[in-house]
Order: structure tokens, then C-alpha cells, then sequence
């Protein structure tokens, strides 16, 4: 069977109504000469759904009574030829007034509610316009087609912006949008600030229960643990030892170059020993886990609470806190130290190789000159700042998971927001270290 | 099975008196022995997962401006064969062919003018979490159409009005609204372009039994006002009896048996006589709800 029109009741065979005024080809006919005639022309684009037709209009002054004849298909997808070209023929006619539908092959209830409207406008000016000519099949979509009398356009439009809140720009003067901008700064300024009094208040919540857990350390949930740590540590170890083979390669190659302007190439161990134990390692592991893994704890967290599984969690008795937190901190807080000694010794290889390339240094002067010069402070002062990134980087990821709501953008706001603060949080607490360290002379 | 083989039969007559009769078929409807079109009409439908076939050669019709209720138990495969139908997963094998034109092998372009057709209630709404109810019911609207702004509000406060939504929920957000009145916002979207035919999924399920009786009621409201072809997946035997004109049952795979509830209590399928003569069937069946029920639904709607 060759591929009908999809909708039957479109096609324009069926159209009964005055060809002649339909369309932008439309000739004045003789019937309507003297008259003023103002049509609309046909719709550019022509939907390839359902119409091969579209609307026009024809105003016909008529005595006192300005008559409109509609012609074509008023459907939602033709109506915008209307929706100017009405109100125009309108304005300036101090007149009664006839839509006359004879004309119209389909009405739906866009078309059969524009009409009302225009209907209703016009008796509000206090004129008489009449609907002629609808026929048994359009009188029941135009029944239907009515707005009750609440619905007043303007609450809606003030609660709609009310909801928006601050985001819709006004037009206004410069003092507006100062003033505009102040209020801005401060909405975003007092929402920071609330967001880290409830980060302190959840790293609270979370000590309360992982103290109750070290306490009874049955309560833990070591299946999910174990779980965490492959997911945050196993996995990350093939990207971490990639990342800080090269980075240790870039220091120790830097630093040769420049060393050896001075002769003191030999000391390119010293500086790659001190810069990648210390800070170098620490640093990209603890990124590279925020990225990877504060991440996927708030989008984990962040679906579970927009599925109001965590609300059933609470419904039964037990806490999300003890269930959900506590076995991804603790395996981040695990993790953590053993990704970094491997990303220490991942560096240190990426070093050596540097070395051997640029220098000539093979494997067993490096060991040798490693041996003579390493200290084991700058290792530990390394790992010890490891735990309490891991520690931050989970806590926020999970804390911003628990912020989610049913939207469908929340949790990928949040996302976001929680892999910036846990890095923003890293090299902060990167910072307090180093002044520490320095205070203490380590 | 009677009625849905005399279907077969007269499909070649119906296309072609469908030519001069659309401008009224609502009259059309009412008649069901005379002329009628098929809307909807599958044929040879297999879908499987793996090794397992959820439906095996399954055929099935749906005329124009009925309301046809798809049941079958939980697992059947009725939520699959909606999705099939709607093309989000074609079928593994066989023809669904809408309005005339075979879904599996027409182009995109065709597709498309096909999806406007239709409208889509999923089964919790399915509304855009960013929009609000307004926007979202005036999503369609502002996509396929070139409306101005303020003209595309109105139609869509319309198609809220007639969803049985109060103008204060206009400017709130899905996750702010109860179930029962995200399905009517997601029945207001569907209803924005004035389809011809109407896809319900559970549109009762996790309604209170009033809301669910006034929703019934609005579908077969609407389906008279505007015309459509009802197709309901449901599970609410008070929805069969209040709403369906046919009832297709979806069995070992296959549409076992399609008619009024009537003639399918005078089959001989285990299944079905368990369905509807079971404790929940037999209250159903003798229900009066319905008028009662009426009088607290929204007031636009009485």
C-alpha cells in the first residue's frame, strides 16, 4: 500500500471552503472589490507533520461591520500566520465584528482558543462580535476551548519569576543593575557560607558515628569497605602511576637542565627526592581521586537520595551516615596512603629514567646517589598528610550527594560543585601543612 | 478474538470510507459495527531478551477513537510492547505500522511527522524536572510551532485547565507536585499539540482511588471532546470497566483476546476468568463509583 497522507482529515482536497482568499496567491476576487482586504501570507515554513495547508485571513468592511474570513487549517502549527495579522485588522476598526469560518477546513483547540480570545478581547472593548458560520463540527472544540475566568495571566507570571528567584535579568538603569549585581554577590556569597556551616556540620555527624564505629567495630560494613577501596584505590592505581611516572620525569629533567648550568647536575636527585616525596606525588594523587572519586560518591549518594532511598534507609531504623559515609570515608582514608607510596616509587621511576636519559645516569649511580641523600622525614611528612585528604576529598563528595533533590540537574550541579571543593579543599589543606611543617622545622 | 478478526475484514472497506468521513468521527466511533479504521495496528511482533521471548507473533489493532485497555500480568511484556509501538525499542521482528505508515521501514522525516501525532503520558509524567508545569506543558508548543510566547501560554493553561490541574500549581516545578498531579501535567504535555492518539502507561497507579476515578473520567471526557484514539496500559480494573471500550489481553505472549469486558467473561481463558472474577474484578464490576466519585473531581471538569 503506498504510504497514505498520515492524517486524512488534512488533506486539502477536502477543503470546501473560498479558495480564492486563501493563501499569499490570492487574487482579489470581483465580489470583494471595494472592499479592503488585508491577508496574511502563508506560513514560510511549511510543517511537514500534519498540514499542507495553512491559515489566512481576509477583513471585509461590510457596512458597519467589519467582517473576517478565515480560511484553511487553524491548528497550533498554522496559527502564528494569524496571530499578527488579527490584532491588526482589529486595531484600527472601531467596528462590530463577524468571524466568519465558512472558510476553515480544521479547527483544533489552539485555533479554536485563539478565536475565543480574540472574541473575548472584543467584547471587553465593547463591541458585538459574533462567531458565524461554525458549524456542528467545530461548536464542541469551541466549547471546549475556554480559559476559566481565574486564570489570571499575571499571577502566574509573578509567582513563575517569584520561583525563579534572582535569575532572570530585568531591564532597568545602571543603579538597577548595580544593584542588581550586589544582590547577586550576596545570594552567592551567603550560599557558600551556609554550604561550608553544613559541611562542618556533617564532618560533625560523620565523627559521632565513625567514633561509635571504632568503638564497635562489628557495626562497620566491611563488604561495602572492601567494595570502596577496589572502586577509589585498585582502580586508580594504573592512572596514578601514569600521571606521576611523568610528572616525576618533568621535575627531574627540569631541574637537571637547570642544575647542570651550574655543574651541579648530580643534586637533580636531591631536588627530585624532596619536591616529588614531599608535595608533587601527594598533590596529583589526591587531585586525581577527587576528580575520580568525589565525583562518582556524589553522583552515587546524590541518585540514591533523588530515589528517596535514603529516606527509606531512615524509615527502617538505619542511618544512611553508618551505611553510605562511614565505608567510603574509611576506605578513602585507607586508600589514600598506599595510592601516594605507590605514586612515590611511580615517580621516582619516571625520575631515574628522565635521569638516564638526559644525564647518562644509569640505574645503579641513582640508587647509589638516592641512598646517600634521601631522608625518611620527607616521605613521612608525604604520607601524613594523606589520610586527612582522603578524608575530605570522600566527606564532601558524599556530603554533596546528600544535598540532591528529585531534579534532574541537581545531581549533576552537585557533581560538579563536589569535585571543585574537594580540590579547592586539597590544596588548602596542602598549605596549612607546609606552614605547619615550616613552624615545626620537619 | 470474534471481534478482532471482523476488524481484519473490514479494514480494507474502512480505508476507504476514511476519506470522506473524518470530519466526523466521533460518529463514527460510536458505530462500532460500521465504519471503522485501524490507528495502530501491529502485526507478526516479536521481542526478545536474550533467549527470552517476551512476545512471540503478536497482532493487534487499534481502531480509531476507541480506548483500548492492554492487560496482561505483571511481566507480560506490556510496558515493552507500548515501547515498541512508540519505536524507543523497536521490535525484534514484525511490523508496527501507525496511521498508514510502517514505523520499521519509513525515514526519519516521516517518523517524525508520526511522533507529533501522538501524545505520551509515562508512567510517573515524565516532566522536564528544569521546566515548570507551564513550560513543560508548553514545551511542544514552543518546539514544532512559531506561536509568540504569550499565545503558546495560554493554549498550554488549556490543555492544564483540561488536565484538571489548578491555575497554582501553574508555576511550580514536578518535583514540588504529588504524583496524581504530575500525571496530569504529563497528560496536559502530551495533549499540547492535540494528538490523535493517546498513550497511557499505568495512568491510574499510585492514584488515590478518587483522583483515579476522576482520571478515568477526564480520559473519556477527553477522548469525546478532542477526538483521540485511547490506547491504557493498566492494571486498574475499575479503569477497564469505567474507561475501555475494547480490552486486549496480553497472554503467553500474544494478544490472547481482544473485546468489550463482556465477551471476554465469555471466553474460556483461565487467566482471564481469574482476572475479572476474582475478589478485585467482581467488586470492580459492580461499582458505582463512578457518579459518586464525580462530584469531587475539579471543577472545570463537570
Amino acid at each position: 500500500m503506498p504510504p497514505p497522507p498520515p492524517f486524512p482529515r488534512t488533506s486539502p482536497e477536502t477543503a470546501s471552503g473560498p479558495r480564492g482568499v486563501r493563501g499569499s496567491t490570492r487574487e482579489e476576487s470581483p465580489a470583494l472589490a471595494g472592499t479592503r482586504p488585508s491577508g496574511v501570507p502563508e506560513g514560510a515554513r511549511s510543517s511537514p507533520a500534519r498540514s499542507t495547508t495553512s491559515a489566512s485571513v481576509l477583513a471585509v468592511q461590510e457596512g458597519a461591520v467589519l467582517r473576517l474570513i478565515f480560511a484553511g487549517v487553524l491548528t497550533a502549527e498554522t496559527l502564528h500566520a494569524l496571530e499578527k495579522a488579527v490584532p491588526d485588522a482589529l486595531r484600527n476598526a472601531p467596528a462590530d465584528v463577524v468571524l466568519d469560518l465558512k472558510g476553515v477546513t480544521r479547527l483544533d483547540t489552539a485555533g479554536a482558543l485563539f478565536l475565543n480570545l480574540t472574541l473575548d478581547g472584543r467584547r471587553r472593548a465593547g463591541y458585538s462580535c459574533v462567531l458565524q458560520d461554525p458549524g456542528e463540527r467545530f461548536s464542541h472544540v469551541l466549547c471546549i476551548a475556554r480559559l476559566p475566568a481565574g486564570d489570571n495571566e499575571a499571577n502566574v507570571r509573578a509567582r513563575l519569576k517569584e520561583g525563579r528567584g534572582r535569575q532572570g535579568v530585568s531591564a532597568g538603569g545602571p543603579v538597577r543593575l548595580l544593584i542588581e549585581f550586589l544582590e547577586r554577590v550576596d545570594a552567592a556569597l551567603s550560599a557558600s557560607l551556609r554550604s561550608i556551616g553544613a559541611l562542618v556540620g556533617f564532618f560533625g555527624a560523620f565523627l559521632c558515628v565513625g567514633g561509635g564505629m571504632v568503638r564497635h567495630p562489628g557495626r562497620m560494613r566491611f563488604t561495602s569497605l572492601v567494595f570502596h577501596m577496589e572502586q577509589c584505590g585498585l582502580r586508580a592505581v594504573p592512572i596514578v602511576a601514569l600521571l606521576t611516572f611523568l610528572i616525576g620525569m618533568v621535575v627531574a629533567y627540569m631541574g637537571a637542565q637547570q642544575l647542570s648550568m651550574f655543574g651541579a647536575q648530580d643534586f637533580a636527585v636531591n631536588l627530585l627526592e624532596v619536591t616529588v616525596l614531599r608535595e608533587m606525588a601527594v598533590l596529583i594523587t589526591s587531585i586525581v581521586a577527587a576528580g575520580r572519586t568525589a565525583s562518582s560518591f556524589t553522583a552515587q549518594i546524590g541518585a540514591m537520595t533523588a530515589n528517596e532511598e535514603t529516606a527509606a534507609l531512615l524509615s527502617m531504623g538505619l542511618d544512611p551516615l553508618a551505611l553510605l559515609v562511614v565505608p567510603r570515608v574509611s576506605a578513602m582514608i585507607l586508600c589514600l596512603p598506599m595510592l601516594v607510596f605507590l605514586a612515590d616509587i611511580s615517580a621516582l621511576l619516571g625520575g631515574a629514567c628522565a635521569l638516564h636519559f638526559s644525564l647518562d645516569m644509569d640505574l645503579q649511580a641513582f640508587i647509589t646517589r638516592f641512598y646517600a641523600v634521601a631522608k625518611l622525614k620527607h616521605l613521612v611528612v608525604g604520607l601524613v598528610k594523606t589520610p586527612f585528604f582522603g578524608a575530605a576529598i570522600a566527606l564532601v563528595g558524599c556530603f554533596h550527594g546528600f544535598r540532591a533533590t528529585r531534579n534532574a540537574e541537581s545531581v549533576g550541579f552537585l557533581t560538579t560543585v563536589s569535585v571543585v571543593q574537594a580540590i579547592f579543599l586539597v590544596i588548602l589543606l596542602d598549605a596549612l601543612f607546609a606552614l605547619f611543617f615550616t613552624a615545626v622545622r620537619i | 478474538m470474534v471481534e478482532e478478526e471482523r476488524g481484519n475484514r473490514d479494514g480494507a472497506e474502512d480505508r476507504e470510507q476514511r476519506k470522506c468521513t473524518f470530519a466526523g468521527r466521533k460518529e463514527e466511533c460510536g458505530n462500532r459495527d460500521g465504519a471503522e479504521d485501524i490507528v495502530v495496528s501491529l502485526r507478526g511482533v516479536c521481542n526478545r531478551f536474550g533467549d527470552h521471548a517476551v512476545h512471540d507473533n503478536l497482532d493487534l489493532d487499534i481502531r480509531r477513537g476507541e480506548i483500548l485497555g492492554l492487560i496482561g500480568e505483571s511481566g507480560a511484556g506490556k510496558s515493552v510492547l507500548l515501547r515498541s509501538i512508540l519505536g524507543l525499542r523497536p521490535p525484534s521482528a514484525g511490523s508496527v505500522s501507525i496511521m498508514g505508515l510502517e514505523m520499521g521501514k519509513a525515514g526519519e522525516k516521516e517518523k517524525n511527522a508520526v511522533r507529533r501525532r501522538w501524545g505520551v503520558l509515562f508512567q510517573d509524567g515524565a516532566l522536564f524536572s528544569s521546566l515548570s508545569v507551564e513550560e513543560n506543558a508548553a514545551f511542544p508548543l514552543r518546539e514544532f510551532t512559531r506561536l509568540s510566547p504569550a499565545l503558546q501560554r495560554k493554549i498550554a493553561h488549556l490543555k492544564l485547565f483540561l488536565a484538571g490541574l489548578p491555575a497554582s500549581a501553574f508555576a511550580k516545578f514536578p518535583g514540588e507536585l504529588s504524583g496524581g498531579m504530575r500525571k496530569r501535567a504529563g497528560l496536559a504535555r502530551a495533549l499540547a499539540l492535540d494528538p490523535d492518539i493517546l498513550f497511557l502507561d499505568e495512568p491510574t497507579a499510585g492514584l488515590d482511588p478518587l483522583s483515579a476515578a476522576a482520571f478515568d473520567r477526564l480520559v473519556r471526557t477527553l477522548r469525546d471532546d478532542l477526538k483521540l484514539t485511547v490506547c491504557v496500559v493498566t492494571h486498574d480494573l475499575d479503569t477497564l470497566y469505567a474507561v475501555c471500550d475494547r480490552v486486549a489481553v496480553l497472554a503467553d505472549k500474544h494478544i490472547s483476546a481482544v473485546g468489550d469486558i463482556a465477551s471476554l467473561l465469555r471466553l474460556d481463558h483461565p487467566w482471564i476468568q481469574e482476572y475479572f472474577n476474582g475478589p478485585r474484578g467482581r467488586a470492580a464490576s459492580n461499582s458505582k463509583s463512578e457518579e459518586q466519585v464525580w462530584k469531587y473531581a475539579p471543577s472545570i471538569l463537570r
